[in-house]
């Protein structure tokens, strides 16, 4: 017998044949029913080719991109909780923004300078002043660099609230 | 038509179904078909073409279908496989990892015979051995279901074949691959598949000759 798959390479006798013809039956008989089944893998196929929605590249990008901003996020939340912590125990005299003070005295001092500019009689006045600023100045500086501070923010009282 | 892959399903399956009846259709490796015509098919099937993929579905889906229903007995796994196989061609295609260059065939083929293969070692725990009865039993239950009593017989006798020689029997009459094909995608010499081939038709015989002497014997098989 010689079929269209080669069946011919296979030197078959009567009996064999008919299993063989019997075979082809059952082959038939598997690939049919599922209807519908070439249209669903036709779906199955089209998703894999789809693009994809934006959202979902969106998504899958943005997490590369938003890591570090969620770590400095985190970071900020952890340190602001910590601060917050901290500076709420009692005896705590935690002073961190000298730089605002300095900023007040800065200011005042300008505001004196300008009167002097205008002939006023205030000159003796701002010089008094600027040597106090002077001397202020170098005691916080001294303060700074004479406190420990690797002995905790505890003991870290630059005194600030007297200005 | 790069890209015809993105419209609604919808319409999408109605131009499938217009194209199904008037598909373009090379002929398959049995039968002597061009491998450059399946390269180009192919080739477009890659790229998205919707087109070339209603071509290769509608030579091949049946047939890896076949092949898992064979095997695993149940409709449902067996379309959810043969899914699963088209859905990996289709994802190895669109990346270009398909690296056997004419040889599409046998390498889908193979993925099945893996898909298979795993599904069947999932399933041996349920398996029950298959005695003289449960084929006879098989038989009539088929034809109860509108299968000649002969072909729910011939199933259950494949049960009895090794699985070397049940994948050539249905790699040969499920799958529709020639001899050199199987052999190809098996990587063993043609004379060894065929001699596999050959011993396991004698097997069937034998069950089936076993199963019901009366008939075989009318029907010239003893």
């Amino acid at each position: 017998m010689s079929g269209p798959n080669g069946r011919d390479m296979n030197n078959l006798d009567g009996g064999d044949e008919r299993i063989a013809a019997m075979l082809d039956r059952l082959g038939d008989a598997e690939r049919s029913g599922a209807d519908g089944l070439e249209e669903r893998i036709m779906g199955s196929v089209a998703r894999v080719f789809a693009p994809e929605p934006l959202a979902i590249v969106e998504a899958r990008g943005a997490w590369w991109l938003r890591t570090p901003v969620r770590l400095a996020a985190g970071l900020a939340i952890v340190a602001g909780v910590g601060i917050g912590i901290y500076s709420s125990m009692p005896g705590t005299t935690l002073e961190v923004a000298p730089g605002v003070d300095f900023a007040l005295v800065e200011q005042r001092i300008d505001g004196l300078l300008a009167m002097a500019d205008g002939g006023d009689g205030f000159g003796d006045s701002v010089a008094s002043i600027e040597l106090w600023a002077e001397a202020l100045d170098a005691e916080l500086s001294d303060g700074w660099l004479g406190s420990d501070l690797t002995s905790g923010l505890g003991d870290l009282n630059l005194g600030g609230g007297a200005l | 038509m790069v890209g015809a892959m993105g419209v609604p399903r919808g319409r999408w399956a109605v131009r499938m179904e217009a194209a199904l009846t008037t598909r373009e259709q090379p002929a398959r490796h049995g039968d002597g078909h061009d491998a450059g015509e399946l390269a180009s098919v192919v080739a477009r099937a890659a790229a998205g073409d919707e087109r070339a993929w209603e071509t290769l579905v509608s030579i091949y889906s049946r047939r890896v279908y076949a092949m898992a229903k064979s095997r695993l007995r149940r409709p449902d796994l067996a379309e959810e496989i043969t899914q699963s196989v088209f859905v990996t061609i289709a994802t190895k295609l669109r990346d270009n990892a398909y690296t056997e260059q004419g040889r599409f065939e046998a390498w889908l083929f193979r993925v099945t015979m893996n898909r298979v293969r795993d599904a069947a070692r999932r399933m041996k725990r349920q398996a029950v051995a298959m005695e003289p009865s449960a084929i006879a039993a098989m038989g009539a239950e088929a034809s109860a279901a509108g299968d000649p009593a002969d072909l729910g017989a011939l199933r259950a006798a494949l049960g009895t074949l090794g699985d070397a020689d049940r994948e050539v029997i249905e790699l040969r009459h499920h799958g529709q691959l020639g001899f050199k094909e199987i052999a190809e995608m098996l990587g063993e010499p043609l004379g060894t598949v065929l001699a596999r081939h050959h011993r396991a038709l004698r097997k069937l015989r034998g069950v089936l000759e076993r199963h019901d002497p009366d008939e075989n014997g009318k029907d010239g098989l003893a």
